[in-house]
């Protein structure tokens, strides 16, 4: 066997997933400008998926379809506009709710820790960057609902502050504005009025002063991928110091 | 036939309900792959669920040059399974759940060989190898082994297991050529 590997050999390489992370960054910045090693890492993938392919279809699991539809979001669209503020309910009003969230629990538990990190022992690397913005999202009596943290890597954690009261077939969705043009993109639906991490679209580094909102939308989401449920709180973001 | 590459296009677009059919059309497969690789059919849910999430977002950033938009599909889903078993170590996969919980794929590499069509010119060409070779490219590929880890199952040095990964690819190239 000769010394310097074919670029065949590396691109199979590459594709089995035997390089360190340092090789693979190396042939992935080369592979821009690199036509014959594109040509290689295409031909090497098209070759060996003839493998993976030899497993058995099966019925997908809807349980696991449910978890992704909730991290996923719609579409970016102009603003409706014309949203109004709907006052919280106190806690106790909201009991009726409650039975509709608990089935939610367990699966956005492990929902938020998946599009967040794929495993739990990936966790300390993740949590570790310090948010780009924090906003506080406040109702239409400029009481604090919720606080926001998001993050470079179009991640958002969501805390709320108030028990929102979430009537059956209705579900909480995030949005933010990166600017007027784009005009609002939604960030992900709440799985339930606690602590929760969603993943986004990807989108421009998130800027102070951008506004982020919760609205009351149909289960599934906004079917029109733009807000057309009332605003339950808004707030624009600010850059910790 | 469905059309991946559409899919992929109309996914970059926001339509979830493309996702959704991609889903329907291909996550068992693609369970079935993260399986063969992290074991445990809990674990390579989560595996193709943490994919569809990066499917969704990134991809506008599919690249036909490098491959089929259904080869990207897999590759992301593998690249998933790779990162939790090179995260946690194999061994404690192992240890938590016990051996009877994993799946007997992994001990049977053999067979996804015979899984392929007759008429496969992989088939011929992985078939045709020296059984070193064979085992060293398909335990990488098929059960996301290290070369350590071929080493290790194969009770040779670890250049050794290099080698032979490297000649494996190099004369089914030639072979598929």
């Amino acid at each position: 066997m000769s010394a310097e590997p074919t670029l065949d050999v590396i691109a199979g390489e590459y594709v089995l997933g035997l390089m360190s992370p340092d090789e693979e960054r190396d042939l992935e910045a080369r592979l821009a400008g690199d036509a014959a090693l594109k040509a290689a890492v295409r031909e090497a993938r098209e070759r060996f998926l003839e493998l993976d392919l030899t497993t058995d279809a099966g019925e997908p699991p809807a349980a696991v379809w449910d978890k992704i539809n909730a991290q996923i979001t719609g579409t970016a669209g102009t603003h409706s506009g014309h949203a109004t503020v709907v006052p919280f309910a106190p806690k106790s009003a909201s009991s009726k709710t409650a039975g509709f969230w608990q089935g939610f629990g367990a699966a956005s538990l492990a929902a938020s820790v998946i599009a967040g990190v794929g495993t739990a022992a990936l966790w300390p690397t993740l949590r570790a960057p310090a948010p780009t913005v924090v906003v506080v999202l406040l109702d239409a009596q400029a009481k604090p609902g919720a606080i926001i943290e998001a993050f470079a890597d179009d991640s958002v954690r969501v805390v709320p502050l108030e028990n929102f009261t979430v009537p059956e077939g209705r579900v909480i969705q995030l949005w933010t504005l990166p600017d007027a043009k784009t005009g609002p993109v939604s960030i992900g639906l709440l799985p339930g009025v606690h602590e929760t991490k969603l993943v986004g679209p990807s989108l421009p580094k998130p800027k102070p002063d951008q506004l982020y909102e919760f609205t009351l939308e149909p289960a599934g989401g906004s079917p029109t991928g733009k807000p057309t449920g009332p605003i339950l709180v808004k707030g624009f973001a600010k850059q910790p110091i | 036939m469905f059309n991946y590459s559409a899919s992929l296009s109309a996914c970059a677009k926001g339509d979830r309900a493309s996702l959704h059919a991609l889903y329907q059309e291909e996550a068992g497969r693609l369970i079935g792959v993260a399986r063969r690789i992290v074991r445990r059919q809990e674990l390579a849910e989560e595996v193709v669920q943490d994919a569809f999430l990066q499917i969704w977002r990134k991809a506008s950033s599919f690249d036909p040059e490098l491959g089929s938009a259904r080869s990207w599909i897999y590759t992301v889903v593998r690249n998933r399974a790779l990162n939790v078993i090179r995260d946690g170590s194999r061994e404690d996969l192992l240890d938590h759940e016990g051996l009877e919980k994993i799946s007997p794929v992994d001990l049977g590499i053999e067979d996804v060989v015979g899984k392929l069509s007759r008429e496969s010119r992989l088939r011929r060409c992985l078939e045709a190898l020296d059984v070193q070779k064979r085992e060293s490219v398909l335990m990488s590929y098929v059960s996301g082994y290290s070369h350590g880890e071929i080493a290790g199952r194969l009770s040779v040095p670890v250049g050794t297991a290099k080698s032979w990964v490297r000649r494996g690819l190099s004369a089914l190239k030639d072979c598929m050529a």
